[in-house]
């Protein structure tokens, strides 16, 4: 499956780690790996239930981390779900919800595996 | 480059998402500004305490509460604060009401250090505000320190505390919104949502939508489902202004909502239970509206527990001067102009005014001021005509209380002899004088809905 992760640039992220200095720098990746995780995790959970209520937070917190590491596909992901869930969960809203976490997921994995050397 | 110097003020950055607020930490702290930061509204309003930052960064979507309501309880403490919101939604509404609140900028996420730093910079470099400090939170919501508003404090910080409900009166322009304001963020849930909901401002077949909110397919229009004002006041204060205006049978389901706390949106089955705490304001008397049949008096009793009565502003002794002059320093700084204060004839003038529009209407002449002319003692040369239009030395009621044929006009003798739309304009604006400068209540008197005279009035260039 795709991990929409195919057009991720996450050179404004190492900018703002280098602004940040060693110590910040690998305190934001641990926190964003974190932060990813949970937010995915979290969607997957109210996608499970079907609750569109308890999708909008984890949704939110996607939508700016997402950009924030650079993925544009899984922002514009994030964003197009936020959209689509005031009109119900319908199939393609599932089908989106359910891209956007493992693209999440896998996005905290590859922070984790390629910047956080 | 010119001389001028960098200025880098204090941040407080109030963002739960943990990486985010460190990489806007990082951000601000490149750009040179000293940082705080908290991860919650109960947090950030204990460091915007503790720090007293120029400069606030404020997600707007907290774990325990609403940070437009935050901003405003910030704001009311410190109106000098510039507040940048921070919301991963881009729609225009968001902006547009994240301005309106008081807002000096908006941006969304996700927020590039390019842009931070350009909104840090802006906020850094904008004009001082230069209103006068605040005695305590209370004291900073209303300006002019005159006894019967010594008493309208006592009486906010006493009922703030507690979940009663509170029932404000006054005329229009006597600051009802204001006070509701300050029991919210004097009160426990200072943390949680402020709605604020216009019972006279909308649509009556809208009206429980906006309350209660609506399913999708409810209705036609019903695209989505929207919650209304009372789920979105979930744990914090709803403002219902106006409330003598709401229909009957919306009354009935306000009433039920008071007694169970659960609201039933359009179209929905299943009730919802919400944490609400209700203020409610009419400029009627609301007795004489229960006589009249058009108020429940269940509704009625159920909901004037605290009552609080704003005084007009001609019952405020030199407040109308400490207003005024405040107004005035504070509008001649954002129209670029220095003004040396009023002259003692124009102080005489307006104690004796009855300002029928109070303090709306007081801001209203003194803005007019400060646009039309360029500095200097404002004389009464200086005053807009329709400020003569109203009586002097004693209120002028308003057109409820009396018969038609005694009410003066201010309009001109030789009306018939005018072309149509001139006339139509006259008479248009003598009605808003008499009403206060109060559109939804000029359109009842005129028969018309209040979109239209926003409409005309925004043809002729007049801003409401």
């Amino acid at each position: 499956m795709p991990d929409g992760l195919t057009k991720w640039d996450p050179s404004g992220l190492l900018h703002i780690l280098s602004l940040a200095g060693p110590a910040d720098a690998a305190l934001i990746l641990h926190h964003l790996k974190d932060d990813l995780s949970a937010a995915a995790h979290a969607l997957d959970h109210a996608l499970t239930l079907g609750d569109t209520e308890a999708m909008r937070h984890p949704i939110h917190a996607l939508v700016a981390l997402c950009g924030t590491a650079g993925a544009a596909c899984l922002h514009q992901k994030a964003c197009d779900l936020r959209d689509q869930i005031g009109a119900g969960l319908d199939t393609e809203a599932r089908a989106l919800a359910l891209s956007l976490q493992t693209g999440a997921a896998r996005l905290a994995e590859r922070l984790a595996t390629e910047l956080g050397r | 480059m010119g001389n001028r110097p960098v200025r880098h003020p204090p941040v407080l950055i109030i963002e739960d998402t943990i990486s985010l607020r460190l990489v806007y930490r990082a951000i601000a702290m490149a750009a040179g500004h000293p940082v705080a930061v908290a991860g919650s509204a109960a947090e950030g309003l204990a460091q915007f305490h503790a720090t007293a930052p120029n400069i606030v960064l404020l997600d707007v979507v907290l774990p325990d509460g609403d940070g437009l309501a935050l901003m405003r309880a910030m704001l009311a403490e410190r109106p000098e604060t510039l507040v940048i919101v921070l919301t991963a939604h881009g729609s225009v509404n968001r902006a547009i009401e994240a301005m309106r609140a008081g807002a000096q900028d908006f941006l969304v996420k996700p927020v590039d250090e390019a842009r931070l730093t350009a909104a840090l910079a802006n906020a850094a470099n904008a004009p001082q505000r230069t209103l006068p400090a605040p005695a305590g939170p209370q004291a900073n919501l209303f300006i002019g320190s005159s006894e019967p508003m010594q008493r309208i404090h006592g009486k906010i910080e006493s009922v703030a505390k507690s979940m009663a409900t509170v029932f404000i009166t006054g005329e229009s322009g006597t600051g009802k919104e204001l006070a509701a304001l300050g029991i919210h963020a004097a009160s426990p849930r200072a943390n949680g949502p402020f709605i604020a909901l216009n019972c006279g401002a909308i649509p009556q077949d809208l009206l429980e939508s906006e309350v209660f909110g609506h399913m999708k397919g409810s209705f036609t229009g019903a695209l989505s489902d929207k919650p209304g004002a009372a789920q979105a006041a979930d744990g914090g204060t709803l403002f219902l202004d106006e409330i003598c205006e709401m229909a009957l049978p919306l009354q009935t389901k306000l009433l039920r909502f008071l007694q169970t706390s659960t609201i039933v949106p359009v179209g929905a089955t299943k009730p919802r239970k919400v944490n609400v705490r209700i203020v409610c304001a009419t400029n009627r008397d609301p007795m004489d509206a229960v006589r009249r049949g058009q108020f429940r008096e269940d509704l009625f009793y159920r909901l004037f527990v605290v009552p609080i009565h704003m005084p007009p502003l001609r019952d405020r002794g030199d407040d109308v001067i400490e207003i005024a002059e405040t107004a005035l320093a504070r509008f001649a700084q954002e129209e670029g102009r220095h003004f040396d204060g009023l002259s003692p004839e124009v102080r005489a003038l307006f104690r004796r005014l009855p300002w029928p529009g109070n303090v709306r209407q007081l801001l209203n002449v003194i803005r007019n001021i400060a646009v039309l002319h360029m500095g200097g003692l404002v004389t009464p040369g200086m005053l807009p005509e329709s400020l003569f239009l109203q009586g002097i030395d004693g209120p002028t009621p308003t057109a409820t209380d009396m018969p038609l044929h005694d009410i003066p006009t201010g309009l001109p003798p030789n009306l018939l002899a005018r072309p149509l739309a001139e006339i139509e304009r006259l008479v248009i604006e003598a009605v808003l004088t008499r009403h206060g400068g109060s559109v939804p209540k000029a359109a009842r008197t005129l028969e018309v809905s209040p979109s239209t005279l926003y409409r005309k009035l925004e043809g002729w260039g007049v801003k409401t």
